[in-house]
């Protein structure tokens, strides 16, 4: 082939021009530590950067979540491990107060003391976060929730569950609010709930009933009423909420089973007087605060002879049994806070990993390979001398140097 | 005898002089581009008889002639409109997809900022600062998107100026090679080779196919004609088209060609579209449409977070438990009439999740109406109209066909998100007005007997029903059925679907647990409801939830991305071919018609004898007549 002078001189100056254009990449390259600087290095490879970046931020999103859901719930842990101290020590008292031993004023003491672990759990209660936000509120996390309204404590707050996502499929609740620690729950067995009246006069006490089939239940309430004549104790069974009279003048029997409704049967030891009337009903919600504040009352009552002995009792055994309902409710969900903190930590390490693997891509798509871009570098730059030194050589052959 | 000898000789001396005018002619100009080489064309003199013998009587030199071959020329005149107009897209391309991807200006990263401010603000709904900073990012949101909308339109109007520039080169080439044309004719008509004005022809037409592409046609008095890849002809005899740049008839944000008669006069018109004009001008008017369609998906990506955002701020309650107002405004949709359109239509969204991204044609025929999706070419009829005059595409957009009667053959050009991102704009500016809350609340009545809570209460959209507030309360006649009283009065019955959801007054609940007959709930206005975070969650899982078309804000965004990354990488392998290829027929053109001066340099030493040889015969011839003088004294 025929080459002219032009083409030489052509060829050299565009071969010299790529090679150097290969230079600056290779050192932009080198000086970004990047293989991709601009769209026009790699489209498809920038593109796919781009999708991989908003992976890394959306990793990096959810661990930051994940802090935060972690670090409200270890805090509401702490609290609600205070509080379960807190009702652990009112059970204790309250199972001294039951003391028989004990004079009316070491009851008093501790009735008392027990009073103060009452002050105790409702600041818990009431406890607000860093900025000020009451943490067992539900969402009015701007209002004190738990407060006392004569001898009954109010709720005024929600029931709302403040969520947060651990990752694009894991969404935990940070939250407990104090209607599902405290205030949702049911007294008695859970199901129903037995009471002496007041104003009973014998020394009889009832138990907490016995419910053989829990779906069998009515719902309706149900007294059990004692006439005492000439020596014989009879009972009435009344279902209150019909008015309906269930038995009448049956003979009372210490210690047996009582049966007042279908599938629920009580239990009366004892001896009581006529008038004196047990009742069972549904179990209502009953909240450890009123609980506690009732048997401190009773206590009171107690001194002051409003109620006898068995009426304290009474009320002890009934303030015992809402006591460990809402005992149980609060390790419940405590419980629940443990197993989502381990899901929180599960979805922690798979965040980590997650999050090494987009790095990862993304450093496969952008990063430079620093010992192929080396080699390359070092190969554009022989390349570069080499045409060099052709090109000189090339432009200074010519005939009209020999003629 | 000498004579005849003598003229022999100074004929030699004539060629060889003639070969080393051109040879120096030819190293004059090596370096002179699109300079064809020339050769003399030499041969012997028919010669004489003399007795039974042909006698020579020296060289004739019967021209000049130029080493060009027409045939690579046009394919280099091709190769350079091909290369032209890759680089021109390649370079354009580039810089679109650097704006998309790279983190300063790419809209995906500001997305993912304001939807991790959103994250953050549901750990924190009450923080000031978590809430400042959601609206922060949402602004950045919007200007990032604006900006990027912006920066493209521009790159719109610097096309414009490079179409502008490219066009003022080939009238003004046009008009020389037509002067060339006439000088060429004159010259072959008196039979001689005007080789350098035929070079300096084909230099301009070379100029001009950087710019544009033309297919040259050979006349035989020596006159090209040229035709532009569309068909229409750039120069014919005795007549130069003119070309402009024009706003596009079917979309006046883009600019498009046009060609009228200049001295034939004859009524400009655009260029056919979708012809690949090549060179400059045709990479240009290509990216255009790139440019367009990436606008038309950047205002759809404005429109769908605009609709979800304004949706779930409607649907939430603000700080002081009103409900929301619209987070985002966009530009409005536009419309364009064809000149000859005398009809008038509005369009507008109504309904941001079905948007296809595409601009439409629509078109009245008298009786009925068909939209043409641009994008696909799917053509969908509507009849019955203008009664009622509202045309609703299934694509999301409402047409108002009744605002100006339109008549048979009206056609217009529906873009119902070009604008959009142009004007997308924040608009809440207090950080009480973000509607962190949800409306309402379920709860349970503290006597219940069974297990049954409510889970969860979500505001049905798009649109907050009127009796939302309204406090109702479900009382359980079994697990799953209830009488309903609403705001105290009862309102019949109800029961939960196989999932434990009911839905009323614009809410859905869902229950969890079993609840028992004579269980009752409330599903009421939550009041002073400071800590709630639901609508922040449902905020920030919009990013999860399919804004337009079934696919997220990201997907959205990707493939924005991914089809300019792909459109840039395969017009890059095309510019490196099409150099390729120009390097390899600009090599071969060179080596036919350009100076080698190796070449020159031999040819000189080869005339130069040649004339020291004819000289010498001369002088020999000379010697010849001395000897033949002396013998005659």
């Amino acid at each position: 082939m025929r080459i002219a002078t032009i083409t030489l001189a052509q060829v050299g100056a565009n071969g010299l021009s790529r090679s150097q254009s290969e230079l600056y990449r290779a050192q932009l390259q080198f000086a970004s530590g990047k293989r991709i600087n601009s769209a026009a290095d790699d489209p498809t490879g920038a593109v796919r950067a781009a999708e991989l970046t908003v992976q890394k931020d959306t990793t990096a999103q959810y661990a930051r979540n994940i802090g935060n859901a972690k670090n409200i719930m270890q805090f509401t842990d702490s609290v609600m491990s205070n509080i379960s101290d807190s009702v652990q020590g009112a059970r204790e008292s309250m199972l001294q107060i039951g003391n028989a031993a004990l004079s009316t004023s070491d009851r008093q003491q501790i009735a008392l003391a027990m009073r103060g672990k009452l002050d105790e759990l409702v600041n818990l209660a009431n406890t607000q976060d860093e900025s000020g936000r009451y943490i067992f509120a539900g969402y009015r996390d701007d209002t004190r929730p738990v407060q006392f309204s004569g001898g009954t404590a109010n709720y005024t707050g929600d029931n709302g569950e403040k969520q947060i996502d651990l990752s694009a499929s894991v969404t935990t609740t940070t939250n407990a609010s104090g209607a599902e620690l405290f205030f949702d729950v049911k007294g008695g067995n859970g199901v129903i709930e037995t009471s002496a009246a007041t104003t009973n006069t014998g020394a009889a006490k009832i138990d907490a009933g016995l419910v053989t089939n829990a779906t069998a239940l009515t719902g309706d309430s149900y007294s059990v009423k004692f006439s005492v004549t000439g020596g014989n104790t009879t009972y009435d069974v009344v279902d209150s909420t019909t008015g309906a009279n269930l038995v009448s003048g049956a003979a009372y029997v210490e210690g047996s089973q009582i049966p007042v409704g279908p599938a629920l049967s009580v239990s009366i030891k004892g001896t009581p007087l006529t008038g004196d009337t047990f009742s069972v009903a549904p179990a209502k919600t009953r909240d450890i605060f009123t609980t506690i504040r009732t048997v401190s009352d009773a206590v009171d009552a107690y001194a002051a002879g409003t109620i006898n002995n068995a009426g304290l009792s009474d009320a002890l055994r009934v303030g015992l049994a809402n006591l460990d309902r809402g005992f149980d409710r609060i390790e419940q969900v405590r419980n629940r806070f443990g197993n989502q903190l381990a899901e929180i930590d599960r979805q922690t390490d798979i965040g980590t990993l997650r999050a090494d693997d987009v790095k990862a891509r993304l450093s496969d798509v952008v990063d430079l390979d620093m010992a192929d871009a080396a080699t390359k570098l070092s190969q554009a730059q022989t390349g570069y001398d080499a045409l060099g030194k052709v090109v000189a050589s090339v432009s200074k052959q010519n005939l009209f140097n020999y003629i | 005898m000498s004579g005849s000898l003598m003229s022999i000789g100074r004929s030699g001396l004539n060629a060889a002089s003639m070969g080393i005018a051109t040879t120096s002619h030819n190293i004059a100009n090596v370096n002179t581009p699109n300079y064809s080489r020339e050769q003399i064309q030499q041969k012997a003199a028919v010669g004489v008889q003399t007795g039974s013998s042909v006698q020579g009587i020296g060289v004739d030199v019967s021209g000049v002639q130029r080493s060009a071959d027409a045939l690579i020329t046009a394919q280099v005149n091709l190769a350079t409109s091909a290369s032209a107009a890759a680089t021109t897209q390649q370079s354009l391309l580039n810089r679109v997809a650097d704006l998309l991807t790279q983190t300063e200006t790419s809209i995906t990263q500001a997305g993912d900022e304001f939807f991790g401010a959103l994250q953050d603000a549901t750990a924190r709904p009450t923080s000031e600062a978590d809430r400042q900073s959601v609206l922060s990012k949402a602004n950045s949101f919007a200007v990032r998107t604006s900006d990027l909308d912006t920066q493209l339109g521009s790159m719109t109007a610097e096309i414009g100026q490079d179409l502008q520039t490219g066009v003022a080169r080939v009238n003004a080439n046009a008009q020389q090679i037509s002067q060339l044309n006439d000088q060429i004719a004159t010259q072959v008509g008196a039979g001689l080779s005007p080789n350098d004005l035929l070079d300096q022809r084909d230099a301009l037409v070379r100029d001009m196919s950087k710019d544009i592409k033309v297919n040259a046609l050979q006349m035989p008095d020596g006159r090209m004609q040229l035709f532009l890849a569309s068909g229409d002809p750039l120069v014919l005899q005795g007549s130069v088209s003119k070309l402009s740049v024009v706003p596009d008839s079917g979309d006046p944000s883009s600019y498009a060609i046009s060609i009228g008669g200049q001295t034939t006069g004859g009524i400009p018109h655009q260029l056919k579209a979708g012809v690949a004009l090549g060179g400059v001008i045709g990479g240009d008017l290509l990216v255009q449409d790139d440019l367009a369609d990436a606008r038309n998906r950047i205002g759809r990506i404005a429109v769908g977070m605009a609709g979800a955002f304004n949706t779930q701020q409607t649907l939430g309650n603000d700080k002081s438990g009103a409900a929301g107002l619209p987070m985002f405004s966009t530009g409005p949709s536009r419309v364009v009439a064809l000149p000859t359109t005398t009809g008038r239509v509005n369009v507008s969204i109504s309904d941001p999740t079905k948007l296809q991204g595409s601009d439409y044609r629509l078109a009245y025929d008298g009786s009925q109406w068909s939209m043409t999706r641009l994008t696909d070419g799917t053509t969908t009829t509507f009849s019955g109209l203008p009664s009622p005059n509202t045309i609703t595409a299934s694509d999301g957009i409402k047409v108002d066909v009744g605002a100006i009667g339109a008549v048979a053959g009206d056609v217009f050009i529906l873009q119902p998100t070009r604008e959009a991102a142009s004007d997308f704009q924040m608009l809440l500016r207090d950080t009480d007005k973000l509607a962190s809350s949800n409306p309402v609340l379920g709860q349970a009545t503290g006597t219940n007997a069974g297990t049954g809570n409510i889970k969860s209460v979500m505001v049905n959209g798009p649109t907050r029903d009127p009796n939302l507030l309204q406090p109702v309360s479900l009382s359980f006649t079994s697990a799953t059925n209830f009488n309903i009283s609403i705001g105290g009065s009862p309102a019949g019955t109800g029961a939960l679907d196989a999932n434990g959801n009911f839905s009323l007054n614009g809410w859905t609940m869902t229950m969890a647990g079993a609840a028992r007959s004579g269980d009752s709930f409330t599903i009421s206005p939550t009041l002073n409801s400071t800590g709630d975070n639901r609508n922040l969650v449902a905020m920030a899982n919009v990013a999860k939830n399919p804004i337009s078309d079934g696919q997220t804000l990201t997907s959205l965004n990707s493939d924005l991305a991914g089809i300019v990354g792909n459109r840039a990488a395969s017009i890059s392998v095309e510019a490196t071919a099409s150099a390729h290829l120009l390097d390899q027929v600009t090599q071969q053109e060179q080596s036919v018609s350009a100076v080698n001066l190796d070449e020159e340099a031999t040819n000189l030493l080869k005339y130069q004898q040649a004339y020291q040889a004819a000289a010498k015969a001369i002088s020999i011839a000379d010697q010849m007549f001395k000897t033949w003088l002396t013998l005659a004294q």
